[in-house]
């Protein structure tokens, strides 16, 4: 079984490889950019250039450099100076990251909505119309775009041991959450800091996987990502690799990646599971 | 022989005595040389039995005045540093206890009795002590009432606790003492020892007894908590009200009766869910420096009731600052101090606070540490080690659970290791119940549910030691989860339904009470 994966990633590897081939860079020059220590950058839709630094964001079009910078009194701004990503999820606007929160830059009105995050977003991950968000201390939020407002909070609750095993997710985290419609049952497997979940979103119940000293557990508390592949979901761990059996939640640790940080797990993207 | 004059003594200084039906009735011998001592004596014992918790400084003065006017009272002395009395100091109480062969042989068996129930961390022995003297005296109600009120607090005598008390009222039909500790097995309200289990709590009986005291005992202010009590279990909270209110005129006779009032009303208020009211009245408690353990203690709780962790916050560090002015006996200020820390470790472990949990965990240990240093001299050497042991043990208690209410299961199972052998050095039969619970709570968290239920089986939800509220409620909403989480719904929905339904205040119900009933 395992070597039909080794296998699979193998294809998956020389596929990726040569798609990577005919990478060209250009130094641009973004005129009075808010700082020189850039922390991302995205080109949304329209082509414009989102910079995020810690002193502003920057939207640059190729000719002109726009900062955007937070105003206390205008929550009409964006919420934080210190951005940290930018990303879209359709063509009406861009979502923004930032150290307080999350923020939605209307293509129209051409103003920042401030959405209630609580806390800093480490990743974002789409599905239909609905976005899940991970913050770094306040839990895992769920957002239905389209009515603009905030589903649920999937937070660690001490006294309910069917809520997710931790609120704390980090930046080095990657493609951490996952919805996987299986059986019937639409699932989100959420990765934190201190374990992994298995959360059906029909019933609002939950299952949690922690590490532990039996092979049969996951690696490590600490997921950087997870990946579902056909009956299986691939979890990369701060140790290693594990697959989890959707039908049974069964765990196999794949002896290859023992004790290796396993960062993007995402094959048709990065060519192989990325290890440190 | 000369216990034989002392005898005589104390028998001719009995029958002397008239008045009520009560005091007609034989009595337990009496070793003094004043009779206004025995009266002073009897007085206290009388306003224990009608409402021990308004009569504190009373019972304390009488019972100080007695040994005043008869230094050799051993019997005095004996209750005074018992359950039955209004001063811990166990060091005295051994003085007193090595002393009993002065007085007769049914006081030194008395004295022999409060002094383990005080001191034996075993409750067995105390009441072997009990049941040999109503096996000896069986005529005589006051002791078939202490063994009562003794075994209450045994949940493995609870059944026994009934028969020495009806044995006590059949004795003596007319006494309130007899009839509280009676319906508190069927109605939970303050220090009256465990009530029966859910399915064998009988509403009618309940009934009977409260018209009983309401038509005997009118006159007796104690009577309107009690009627108040019964009509909050059955959330008739305004019914209840009415009946606190009442408490308001009996001022005159005692000025706690004011305090009692608001307290009672405040605690009515919150299982109503009109928590402003709830907070005026304990407010008014706090402005007016009455019942000042009541506010300390309970109104924190209120926030704790309504899942306002940050509100209790802000309340207990008003506390903290206020207390210091609250002119308080070194030693219940220290107390409170105690739970204030204690509290506040509660609140931000539940508000996923971790460095300020750990925090006052630690102020907890270090209060505790003052509270025992500060009655040092009261102890002897093995009682004052044992009871920095116990602190230790349970900082222990507060460290894994920390580690549980955060998550960190795996460190909390390796905590638990060195935790399963302290816990076996604690000298009390139930020593292993936090152990067992812990475990648990551990592998309900970790998604084992079945192996949580074996181990929440290992235990008796009554049983759990002090100053770590893992019993109770907190207990059985846990198995509740358990039970349900293993397919067993019925069950766990019953436990469910019996927290739901409880108005009752207290820690453990305060955290988990609201949570208990989303559950149904």
């Amino acid at each position: 079984m395992v070597k039909r994966y080794y296998f699979l990633l193998f294809l998956i590897v020389s596929g990726s490889i040569h798609s990577q081939s005919n990478l060209n860079f250009n130094k641009i020059k973004i005129p009075e950019i808010s700082t020189n220590e850039t922390k991302s950058l995205f080109i949304d839709i329209n082509g414009f250039n989102w910079i995020s630094t810690d002193e502003g964001l920057n939207r640059f079009d190729g000719i002109k450099n726009t900062v955007f910078r937070s105003n206390p009194f205008d929550n009409k701004t964006i919420s934080n100076n210190i951005s940290k990503s930018v990303f879209q999820v359709n063509n009406k606007g861009v979502f923004v990251s930032t150290s307080s929160g999350l923020d939605y830059f209307d293509y129209k009105s051409l103003e920042f909505k401030r959405i209630e995050s609580k806390s800093s977003p480490t990743s974002h991950y789409y599905y239909e119309n609905y976005l899940f968000i991970p913050t770094e201390d306040e839990g895992l939020f769920i957002y239905e775009i389209n009515k603009d407002s905030i589903i649920d909070d999937l937070k660690f609750d001490p006294r309910n041991p069917l809520s997710i095993s931790s609120s704390n997710f980090s930046d080095s985290q990657n493609d951490n959450i996952l919805m996987s419609l299986f059986n019937g049952d639409s699932t989100l497997w959420i990765g934190t800091s201190n374990g992994l979940n298995r959360y059906n979103l029909n019933t609002g119940s939950n299952k949690r996987f922690y590490s532990n000293e039996l092979e049969n557990s996951i690696p490590s508390n600490f997921i950087y990502d997870i990946y579902s592949y056909d009956s299986l979901i691939f979890i990369g761990t701060d140790k290693g690799i594990a697959t989890i059996n959707k039908y049974d939640n069964s765990i196999t640790r794949l002896p290859f990646f023992l004790n290796k940080k396993v960062l993007p797990l995402d094959c048709t993207r990065f060519g192989a599971p990325i290890t440190k | 022989m000369k216990n034989f004059y002392l005898i005589i003594l104390s028998f001719l200084i009995i029958s002397c005595g008239g008045g009520s039906e009560e005091s007609k009735l034989p009595d337990i011998t009496i070793t003094t040389s004043s009779s206004e001592a025995k009266d002073a004596y009897l007085e206290s014992m009388k306003l224990y039995d009608l409402r021990r918790q308004v009569s504190v400084e009373k019972r304390k003065s009488l019972l100080n005045k007695a040994i005043a006017l008869d230094p050799d009272f051993l019997l005095a002395k004996a209750t005074l540093y018992s359950f039955l009395g209004t001063e811990f100091n166990n060091a005295a109480l051994k003085n007193v206890y090595e002393e009993r062969e002065k007085v007769s042989d049914m006081e030194a068996k008395i004295i022999e009795f409060l002094y383990n129930d005080r001191t034996n961390p075993n409750p067995e022995v105390s009441s072997y002590n009990i049941t040999m003297l109503t096996d000896e005296y069986p005529e005589l109600w006051r002791l078939w009432y202490w063994s009562g009120l003794h075994k209450s607090y045994n949940p493995g005598e609870v059944y026994d606790a009934i028969d020495d008390l009806e044995t006590a009222l059949e004795i003596n039909p007319d006494h309130f003492g007899s009839k509280l500790m009676l319906m508190a097995k069927h109605l939970q309200f303050g220090p009256f020892g465990n009530t029966l289990p859910a399915g064998e709590i009988d509403l009618d009986y309940l009934k009977t007894m409260v018209d009983d005291v309401e038509e005997n005992h009118a006159d007796n202010s104690y009577t309107h908590i009690v009627v108040g009590n019964y009509y909050r279990t059955l959330s008739q909270f305004d019914k209840a009200i009415d009946s606190y209110n009442k408490l308001e005129g009996y001022q005159n006779e005692n000025e706690r009766n004011l305090t009692m009032s608001n307290h009672y009303r405040a605690l009515a208020n919150t299982f109503k869910g009109d928590f402003d009211e709830a907070a005026k009245f304990f407010r008014r408690n706090f402005d007016y420096g009455g019942n000042v353990f009541g506010v300390y203690n309970f109104f924190p709780q209120l926030y704790l009731f309504k899942n306002d962790f940050d509100a209790a916050i802000d309340l207990l560090q008003e506390f903290d600052e206020t207390i210091i002015s609250s002119g308080l006996p070194a030693q219940e200020e220290l107390n409170l101090v105690v739970g204030i820390n204690r509290l506040k470790f509660l609140c931000y472990a539940h508000s996923q606070l971790e460095e300020e949990s750990l925090q006052h965990i630690e102020l907890t240990r270090e209060a505790q540490i003052n509270v025992i240093n500060l009655r040092k001299n009261r102890l002897t050497e093995n009682e004052y080690n044992n009871q920095i042991n116990f602190t230790n043990y349970v900082n222990e208690s507060f460290l894994i659970w920390h580690d549980i209410l955060f998550g960190n299961y795996a460190e909390a199972k390796s905590k638990l290791l060195s935790y399963e052998k302290s816990s076996k050095k604690i000298e009390r039969p139930d020593n292993m119940h936090n152990y067992y619970v812990l475990n648990a709570l551990v592998e309900l968290n970790l998604g084992n549910p079945e192996k949580s239920i074996e181990f929440f089986n290992m235990t008796n939800k009554f049983n759990g030691i002090g100053q770590v509220p893992l019993n109770d409620d907190y207990y059985t909403y846990f198995k509740g989860l358990a039970l349900v989480a293993a397919g067993k719904k019925d069950e766990g929905q019953e436990l469910f339904k019996e927290i739901a339904s409880k108005n009752f205040y207290g820690i453990q119900s305060a955290l988990v009470r609201n949570l208990a009933t989303s559950q149904l």
